[in-house]
């Protein structure tokens, strides 16, 4: 599978893999934002604006409608991040056109919403509707707010807050919910108008039809768009942090949940080898059930029902996660230091190092099966101008040494950890001592 | 297509789709369902899952009565093997992805790999077939299912669902979590899971599932090395049905847990005991219901819109409709601040659709959503195996969802609607926040 990138119009590039193993396609709009807080604070807003309806489906129920006749095709909107950078982004999963029943062209339907939701939204000289704009700063506080629904994501959250801590633009759960106070149904229009308008459109396709005629389907509907400046997009770095905190917050919940984050220095960088390093010492460490972290804190500690790292080429961070009993958050905490400590002594078996490196070719080799993943896979690189391909990083792992790893390991540092105390009984404890 | 042994061959043209399905003299079914991907799936599963805790062989009286928890358990266990080894270890050594994962009827063993299918396949196939288990490996397991099981209770998306079943059902087993407790996997033994291994792991009640870019002579083979050549005698199971012992009536129509959550969220299920005994019918029904649920509640419908706009509820709707071949229910799923009102709309909504009929546009575009979400379900090697396995367990026949889909008229959703949603079959099971005042519930 070959990427075959081209520019539509000065604003907006494409970038498209065709191929006709799917019967979804997949299409992605990508606007890199300013790197700043009151960015961020509009960009929490107004997906959910621009979802609610555009001058032809004018609110959502007739939008959702139109998605449903283009044959359920799903249309997400989102504040997200490339990298460091934030973004607005837009996806949408389509049925291909050839198992379309009736003639109907999905993707040209598709395209239309899309641009009707970026160059035509419901808006006034006066802003977006009050209504509709209090609306989703309520549903914005009440996502921020159910956070701590789910511990083992709260926990993820609140150790990048505490790894982040000395960056402005990486908000707080906290500084979140206080910043919508901020967010005005004008203040969000200029938002609109100004950051997101001005932004170049990278877009990227995987499906059967031919490039061309997505770049001539983008053409026609986004025409009109005008980037006024590119955006710099801050390329990934590894930030050497600021000193170890350790937080502990206490929750009416049954099972502690530890989050420990690490720094390894090691990025995505053209030419370098450096994320593949990290990648291989990841999966050794809790990247799969042959890992240590699992071999050990799990199956012969019996400490928990997972431990497991994972590991961002973007950010160079490492983390680990583990459910387990809050009396033993200290045992855990040891345990999973030592096989740290294991692979920073070279202690790695041949057939750890084998099980590590086919897993990860089987990871890779599996990208080729999913639209969504092929995407993610070169449209984070190619917007950082990396141009490997899948099969490049696959022979890049493969040459990545045990001395390597056991050197990255050795510099890799404990960065921040945060703990989810539980302070309930689990259920079952409750159920036992009432009898 | 392997001509030594007995073989159905199904397709779709519409679909563009097809698979086979051999039967092994040893009593295994083995659907093979080729697609040009990277990576290869293959499951190998019993149609045994947590339900299935009170059965008997046909030549017994008495049912034998196992405790909660006990298929998942034996899950978990199966993967330690008779020399001390972890079945993981030989997966990862392949490079294989390996897994599983036990529901309320059906306990799958899997792996995906893209290289060295065969040596994968051949351990899939060894280990689940030589299980071993002693005092001490069941002793060392409790640990981790404990956590596993403390993991589910802090899940109030996973504990409102089990409150939904808990207060809809009076006895049924589905009410009780498939892990078990804490109290019930204390009394599991090594005996007892001889006892349930040997009657549902038996190669009759199995299936094989291979989905991938893999030649049936490659499955076949590993089949034959692996497995015995001859089926072994044995008197069928039965499991208790537990729907007749069920009432139409849901066991309690409120139900309420406090827990650590920002706002209330809700399930509110609608019990269905009209379960036809034929696949064929039970099927009909699953796609004649999503057709309706999709008509009544999906986000370009009016009950969904009406509510977001009124604050009634958060943007995360859910619902769907399951059946089996002992269980049936609707559900609708999500955050409200408060869920009674959530019911109150629904019963309104029903009462003024039942007056003014269901629309025909509506419909006609619910079966389209629905085919577009089938023929996605084709994309990965996962879902396809997964899928087929499903419908193994169910005794039904995947691709012919497609047309079955087609073939559900109007007239016979609008039958369905008049019976779907009596009031005596509606529970509604509510997480609140620890700090929130109780809502009167009328």
């Amino acid at each position: 599978m070959t990427v075959q990138t081209f520019k539509v119009t000065d604003s907006v590039s494409l970038s498209c893999i065709q191929t006709d193993q799917f019967k979804t396609g997949i299409l992605t709009l990508t606007l890199p934002l300013p790197h700043d807080r009151e960015v961020i604070l509009c960009n929490s807003v107004l997906p959910g604006v621009l979802r609610r309806g555009t001058e032809q489906y004018p609110n959502m129920a007739s939008l959702n409608r139109r998605l449903d006749d283009l044959y359920a095709s799903c249309v997400e909107i989102r504040s997200g991040r490339i990298g460091k950078n934030p973004a607005l982004m837009l996806t949408a999963e389509l049925l291909d056109d050839r198992y379309v029943t009736d003639g109907t062209s999905v993707t040209d339907g598709v395209i239309e919403v899309l641009s009707q939701m970026l160059l035509h939204p419901l808006l006034t000289p006066c802003g977006f509707d009050k209504t509709a704009v209090e609306q989703e700063k309520r549903f914005e506080r009440d996502a921020i707010r159910a956070s701590v629904n789910h511990t083992r994501a709260y926990a993820a959250i609140r150790l990048s807050e505490l790894m982040h801590r000395e960056d402005r633009t990486v908000l707080t759960l906290r500084e979140r919910e206080a910043g919508l106070a901020e967010i005005t149904p004008r203040g969000l229009a200029d938002f609109y108008r100004t950051a997101v308008r001005s932004a170049p459109i990278y877009a990227f396709y995987v499906g059967s039809l031919p490039p061309r005629q997505v770049a001539d389907l983008l053409s026609h509907r986004f025409g009109e768009w005008k980037a006024n400046d590119s955006v710099l997009l801050e390329p990934p770095t590894a930030d050497p942090g600021c000193g170890f905190c350790s937080v502990s917050e206490p929750m009416s919940v049954s099972q502690g949940k530890l989050a420990m984050g690490f720094r390894t220095g090691s990025v995505l960088a053209q030419g370098s080898k450096a994320a593949s390093v990290a990648t291989v010492f990841n999966e050794l460490l809790g990247g799969s059930p042959a890992s240590k972290l699992f071999l050990n804190v799990r199956e012969k500690m019996g400490l928990c029902y997972y431990c497991s790292s994972s590991y961002s080429p973007y950010t160079g961070i490492l983390t680990v996660f583990s459910g387990i009993e809050t009396a033993k958050r200290q045992q855990a905490e040891e345990a999973i230091l030592a096989q740290l400590e294991e692979l920073r002594q070279g202690k790695i078996s041949d057939t750890e190092f084998h099980a590590a490196r086919v897993s990860l070719e089987n990871a890779y080799r599996q990208i080729y099966d999913n639209p969504a993943d092929l995407q993610s896979f070169y449209e984070g690189r190619r917007l950082f101008g990396i141009s490997d391909t899948v099969e490049e990083l696959r022979r890049t792992i493969a040459s990545v040494t045990q001395e390597e790893v056991i050197h990255l390991a050795k510099q890799v540092t404990l960065d921040a950890v945060f703990f989810v105390e539980g302070t309930l009984p689990s259920a079952e404890q409750e159920d036992e001592s009432d009898e | 297509m392997n001509e030594q042994l007995p073989c159905t061959s199904y397709h779709s043209e519409r679909l563009k789709e097809r698979y086979w399905v051999y039967q092994h003299p040893s009593g295994l079914q083995i659907f093979i369902f080729p697609k040009k991907m990277t990576a290869a799936y293959a499951i190998f599963g019993t149609k045994y899952g947590s339900i299935h805790n009170r059965f008997r062989t046909e030549e017994e009286q008495d049912w034998t009565v196992v405790p909660d928890g006990i298929a998942h358990f034996l899950e978990h266990k199966l993967f330690t093997c008779e020399d001390g080894s972890d079945a993981f270890e030989r997966f990862s050594d392949y490079g294989a992805d390996a897994n599983a994962y036990t529901s309320f009827n059906k306990t799958c063993y899997l792996f995906s790999c893209t290289d060295r299918f065969e040596e994968s396949l051949g351990e899939l196939l060894d280990f689940v077939t030589h299980p071993y288990f002693t005092e001490e490996s069941v002793a060392s397991e409790v640990g981790i299912i404990s956590e596993e099981i403390r993991m589910y209770d802090d899940n109030p998306s996973d504990r409102c669902f089990y409150g939904m079943l808990e207060a809809m059902y009076a006895h049924h087993s589905i009410r009780r979590n498939i892990c078990g407790s804490a109290r019930s996997i204390a009394r599991i033994t090594p005996d007892l899971l001889y006892r349930c291994y040997h009657t549902f792991y038996r190669l009759s009640n199995m299936a094989l599932v291979v989905c991938g870019d893999i030649k049936d002579d490659q499955v076949l083979t590993a089949v034959n090395r692996h497995l015995p050549a001859v089926a072994r005698k044995e008197p069928p199971v039965l499991c208790a049905d537990e729907n007749e012992e069920e009432s139409p009536r849901v066991f309690q129509a409120y139900k309420e847990q406090r827990m650590q959550v920002a706002k209330p969220i809700f399930n509110i299920g609608i019990k269905d005991t009209d379960i036809p005994k034929d696949s064929a019918l039970r099927q009909r029904k699953d796609a004649a219901m999503a057709i309706l649920d999709e008509i009544l509640f999906s986000r370009a419908g009016s009950f969904y819109n009406s509510l977001l706009e009124r604050d009634l509820i958060s943007p995360a709707l859910s619902y769907g409709y399951s059946i089996s071949q002992t269980t049936a229910y609707n559900s609708l799923a999500g955050e409200a601040d408060d869920p009674a009102a959530v019911l109150r709309e629904l019963l309104a909504y029903v009462r003024a659709v039942g007056s003014n009929g269901l629309q025909e546009e509506d419909f006609r575009r619910a079966k389209r959503v629905m085919y577009a979400e089938f023929v996605k379900s084709f994309d990965s090697t996962d879902s396809i195996a997964n899928n087929l396995f499903s419908f193994f367990c169910e005794d039904s026949e995947l691709l012919s969802y497609a047309d079955i889909i087609d073939s559900i008229t109007f007239r016979e959703v609008c039958e369905l609607f008049e019976t779907a949603f009596c009031e005596e079959a509606i529970t509604l099971s509510v997480v609140r926040p620890l700090d929130g005042g109780t809502e009167e519930f009328k």
